[in-house]
């Protein structure tokens, strides 16, 4: 799925985009805004992983949640107008193969549900001390929706597939982070997951690009994103409220990832 | 310096046999494995860069003003560390798969990374063994002291050079085949090193790296495969305007006459 093949009939103007004003004029600075905007990225992260974190009931403990939002409030926005800033100019200066770019197509979308959660929903909740309005749970139910689709798409586009990899990684790596009665068992998880991807290689040949192993990748993906479902949805359900409710930490969760599926959706432009 | 160390490690490490792949050319060639290493790598960036600029901002007394420092750095630099230590561990595995042969180790943008490692490394043990021993005193301040401020935007500063540098190894503004032998960074990439140690099979196999097309189910090393690399903002190298002499010319069957590197491009 691609932006062409949504909107076919905006091709012509997507394929003139980069010899028009202003992206005609700026051409030659792609590569430092294409590295600026990596810096906006690791910065909205941290912000948002921190946040996060404290409505998972880790992290910046001490503090409390408005406390945290406060605090992160400028560097949110910060991190947000450098990373559409520079986006917004490096993909006017490639327009035309990104539009054609299944993984730019799961970036855009992955990045309409993060923003989504990070600045209408998440803030709302932090600023409540973690209590979730009938407002936010609308809006993150939509955004919810949103991710999952993106995850949908990013799952069985032909070439970028793997990189879902990176959204279960981090989903692992959160669970770590916050989970007390799964944290060992994610961990473990995790290794053995890992593990596989090596082992296929080493067996089939690192240079392989055999079936099986296209398949066994797969398999791994489909069954790892179950189990972290599963032991996530357990922590958030077995969890004591700390900051906030069942629902507050599932929204915690899902912005994190939501970020991450942006960020690899966006590497996997350049893989595909 | 380390070019035989580099040369070894991407052509003979692993390898068996005549027509046998070393370790690094089969990760490289993997179909996603190198994909995945170095997506790994940049991803993290979030987990790492992106929670110690928070300390170095509360260090600078930009953000959590109200936040004593010690709350803060013992609640976040525990996965700040961890996420490093998963950017080392993906970024030597990143590198050990790259081709062609020492492409990083050639490479100016690479080296300057390095160095500016080593500067960040180099304030972090300042802070912690010189610094940070009088925290009591302003642990609790809004604006920390000079030096603390000071630290923090060494620590922020080396970090943003850091990433643009590696985001820079991509492109191939700078690589040896484009610089005159007697300027300064043909002489800081080592370039007059470049194809020592490589045997006849080495020296075809890079130059066929060089200039193959774009296989679309490979890893190691593409990043983006666009059609047209994107120009140099710095300005183009200068031309070679002295007779290189024989010894120091790239082998035949000539030099590479373009590099068609995988390098980001501008849609034309």
């Amino acid at each position: 799925m691609t932006f062409n093949d949504l909107f076919p009939g905006a091709a012509d103007f997507v394929a003139n985009l980069g010899k028009t004003p202003p992206f005609s004029v700026i051409g030659d600075l792609y590569a430092p805004f294409g590295a600026i905007h990596l810096i906006g990225l690791a910065l909205l992260g941290g912000c948002v992983i921190i946040m996060n974190l404290r409505l998972l009931g880790a992290g910046i403990t001490d503090e409390a949640p408005s406390t945290i939002e406060r605090n992160l409030r400028l560097w949110h926005y910060v991190g947000a107008a450098i990373v559409i800033g520079t986006g917004l100019v490096i993909g006017g200066l490639n327009a035309e193969r990104l539009y054609t770019s299944g993984a730019f197509f799961v970036k855009m979308i992955s990045m309409l549900s993060a923003l989504i959660f990070t600045f209408g929903v998440v803030n709302a909740i932090a600023k409540n001390e973690g209590k979730v309005s009938t407002a936010s749970l609308v809006l993150g139910a939509i955004a919810m929706v949103i991710f999952m689709i993106a995850m949908g798409v990013f799952s069985i586009t032909d070439g970028i597939s793997p990189g879902t990899f990176h959204v279960l990684t981090a989903g692992y790596a959160v669970l770590l982070l916050f989970g007390k009665k799964t944290r060992v068992l994610a961990g473990v998880a995790f290794v053995v997951m890992f593990g596989t991807v090596i082992e296929g290689y080493m067996v089939a040949g690192l240079d392989s690009f055999s079936p099986e192993l296209q398949n066994l990748g797969v398999v791994r993906s489909w069954t790892a994103g179950v189990l972290l479902i599963t032991l996530i949805g357990y922590e958030i359900y077995r969890q004591d409220a700390t900051a906030g409710g069942r629902v507050a930490r599932l929204i915690a969760v899902l912005s994190i990832l939501s970020w991450v599926a942006t960020a690899a959706g966006g590497r996997w432009i350049g893989f595909s | 310096m380390f070019h035989d160390f580099f040369a070894w490690l991407q052509y003979d490490l692993g390898k068996q046999g005549e027509e046998g792949l070393s370790w690094s050319q089969a990760l490289n060639g993997s179909q996603n494995l190198w994909n995945l290493f170095e997506g790994t790598h940049v991803l993290t960036l979030m987990f790492f860069a992106g929670t110690i600029w928070i300390i170095d901002l509360r260090m600078m007394g930009l953000a959590f003003r109200n936040v004593p420092f010690s709350k803060l750095n013992d609640r976040i630099l525990p996965i700040t560390m961890i996420a490093f230590g998963v950017m080392v561990f993906t970024g030597v595995v990143t590198l050990f798969g790259r081709q062609p042969a020492t492409f990083y180790y050639h490479d100016m943008w690479f080296r300057l990374k390095m160095i500016f490692l080593l500067i960040a490394m180099a304030n972090i043990f300042w802070f912690h063994y010189k610094v940070q021993t009088s925290q009591a005193s302003w642990d609790a301040d809004p604006t920390p002291p000079r030096n603390v401020r000071l630290s923090g935007a060494i620590s922020m500063t080396c970090w943003v050079l850091i990433i643009i540098f590696g985001r820079f190894i991509a492109y191939d503004w700078y690589k040896c085949d484009k610089l005159p032998s007697d300027s300064f960074l043909y002489t800081f990439q080592e370039c007059e090193h470049l194809y020592e140690g490589m045997d006849e099979d080495a020296l075809e196999e890079e130059e066929r790296l060089l200039n193959e097309d774009e296989d679309p189910l490979a890893g190691g090393g593409r990043v983006d495969p666009f059609a047209e690399p994107p120009p140099n903002p710095f300005g183009d190298p200068p031309a070679e305007t002295t007779e290189t002499p024989a010894e120091e010319s790239p082998p035949d069957p000539g030099a590479p006459a373009e590099t068609e590197a995988a390098t980001p491009g501008q849609g034309e």
